[in-house]
């Protein structure tokens, strides 16, 4: 997404000039890729990667942007098209999203349009931006400030990097588009911080109605996710809510059809809608182990085995998660002992179950008997 | 030979838990279950899929890890007894916790099975672990209901549903939490099949 970018001169109306408006944005993009039907076989510890299909997908970016002065309105839509055949993509997308956001004096709404093309690989997709537009109306005491910022010539590429694939459903984040973003955004005077950035897309039906409907739950699903990384990495952890998601999560892979002979992955693996946002609570709770509790990390763990990003089919990622979780449970098996905790100890004997540590979960076993 | 590879693990804590290479003095202990005689099978090879937890033992000691002399842990790690050192294997093995009665068959049970067990009083909700054997877990849930579809719905999934598949036999586990999450009952672990 690379590019000039210019402000209009009408955001500079505003009487707050010079005030930096934080605005949370929220950019929700639907996207739909078409693609004909060959398979390539790839195993578990293989790259995830789009398998030849139609695929559609929904985005989700949450986010700050400072702008100086004013503040912005503005409507949100989005569409995605490709095509993959043979392992390769092509084709085109284009989307609008769509952020709100307020401060004590100042209200915003930001649309940002970007059409392009679909290259790379179907384990490296890129997104090649055209052209596009961020446009948008600011408040701020009462005065409207018109934004209209054209986004002129190449737009730059976007990896779309995949993080889950199975043959129904794909998961990943776009940082790198983000970041050219806010080059963008930089440039202008202003700043766009992304903390999140994530993508699902699901192998399209016969019908674009249902496809439709499942991409909307598909969006809310990882936007609550989303919220509950935040709330992670803020000290949080809501046990309730991510049992809530991976359940709403198991009905929507219930509305989707399998397709058993896409020639991704060993049997029986699966991904799911929120892997990535599942992923992201483990990493986010492993990067601040301190601030969780034993059984808080075993619930993280059934949420990563129920999500397929930590399971027996989750290969070299989950493999990975399953060492620093199983160096975690150590940590806090010692803790537990010290404080004669046997409900930790329960807690980590069946975490260490589960991730098939024998020896840890047998010293749990043995430790909570004692006490 | 699950009791002498549970040995084997219990000398080694024993071990470190010391601090001390061999002879020394330890304040570490190992707390053990006493294996009575009409209860063998509930630790051994015979029945670990499919024993009530109303066969394992009653009674329980506890050792000091000093008493276990490396000539002693030596012989154990060999040959295991009825009324040896062993450690417990499953949540299930431990007399403070109550027991889980799965009740979904152990065969039969097609691609996406029902998982079943009896509710358990004062329960506020489960977690499921399904295992390949000898494997890190395949799939889990956690949730409120005594009941599951294997990928996680209340509901039956339609035929050729995405998500998770018992696609091999695996080891369905079961365990009970109360309102605060304090694991209160455990189920032993049972062989399912598709």
């Amino acid at each position: 997404m690379r590019g000039v970018a210019h402000w209009s001169a009408s955001h500079h109306r505003d009487r707050a000039r010079g005030h930096i408006v934080r605005l949370l944005l929220t950019l929700c993009l639907v996207g739909t890729v078409a693609a004909s039907a060959s398979t390539v076989r790839a195993g578990t510890d293989e790259p995830p990667r789009f398998a030849d299909g139609s695929w559609k997908g929904t985005m989700v970016w949450v986010g700050s942007v400072a702008l100086p002065s004013a503040a912005a309105s503005g409507g949100s839509d989005g569409q995605f098209d490709a095509t993959f055949a043979g392992g390769l993509p092509s084709g085109s997308f284009s989307f609008t999203g769509t952020g709100q956001g307020s401060s004590s004096s100042v209200t915003a709404t930001l649309s940002i349009t970007v059409h392009g093309s679909i290259e790379g690989t179907a384990e490296a997709p890129l997104l090649v931006g055209s052209s596009g537009s961020m446009s948008g109306t600011a408040y701020s005491s009462g005065i409207e400030v018109p934004i209209d910022v054209p986004l002129a010539g190449s737009l730059g590429s976007a990896p779309l990097t995949i993080v889950h694939a199975d043959c129904d459903m794909v998961t990943g984040n776009f940082s790198a588009q983000i970041d050219t973003l806010a080059e963008q955004v930089g440039s202008m005077g202003g700043s766009l911080d992304i903390s999140e950035a994530k993508w699902f897309a699901k192998r399209s039906g016969t019908d674009g109605a249902t496809d439709a409907d499942q991409l909307q739950v598909a969006n809310q699903l990882v936007t609550d996710g989303m919220a509950i990384v935040a709330s992670i990495e803020l000290g949080t952890f809501d046990a309730a809510a991510l049992q809530d998601l991976l359940h709403r999560s198991a009905n929507f892979a219930a509305s989707i059809e399998h397709n058993a002979d896409c020639g991704i992955g060993d049997e029986g693996h699966f991904s799911s809608v929120v892997a990535g946002v599942v992923t992201d609570v483990l990493n986010a709770m492993l990067d601040r182990a301190d601030s969780f509790t034993a059984a808080q990390f075993q619930s993280a763990t059934v949420a990563g085995l129920a999500a397929g990003v930590l399971g027996s089919g989750s290969g070299e990622s989950g493999a990975q998660l399953r060492t620093k979780l199983l160096d975690v449970f150590l940590v806090k098996l010692t803790q537990a002992i010290a404080d004669g905790d046997q409900d930790a100890m329960f807690a980590i004997a069946v975490a260490a179950g589960a991730l098939h540590d024998t020896e840890l979960a047998a010293q749990a076993l043995a430790e909570a008997e004692k006490v | 030979m699950r009791i002498a590879m549970s040995i084997v693990v219990a000398v080694l804590l024993v071990s470190c838990g010391s601090g001390d290479d061999t002879t020394g003095p330890t304040t570490g202990t190992v707390t053990d279950t006493t294996v009575g005689s009409d209860a063998p099978e509930a630790n051994g090879d015979a029945t670990p899929d499919t024993a009530a937890l109303d066969t394992m033992p009653a009674t329980t000691t506890t050792t000091e890890a000093a008493a276990v002399a490396p000539s002693t842990v030596e012989s154990t790690t060999v040959e295991p007894t009825t009324t040896g050192v062993t450690e417990p294997e499953e949540l299930a093995d431990l007399d403070s916790l109550a027991t889980i009665t799965i009740l979904t068959p152990a065969d039969g049970n097609g691609a996406r099975p029902r998982l079943e067990w009896e509710p358990v009083s004062g329960a506020a909700g489960y977690v499921v672990t399904v295992s390949p054997p000898d494997d890190v877990a395949y799939w889990a849930w956690s949730g409120a209901e005594p009941m599951v579809w294997f990928g996680g719905t209340q509901d039956q999934p339609p035929d050729g549903a995405a998500g998770p598949s018992l696609f091999e036999p695996m080891e369905l586990r079961v365990v009970a939490v109360d309102d605060a999450d304090r694991i209160i009952a455990a189920s032993r672990p049972l062989t399912i099949s598709p």
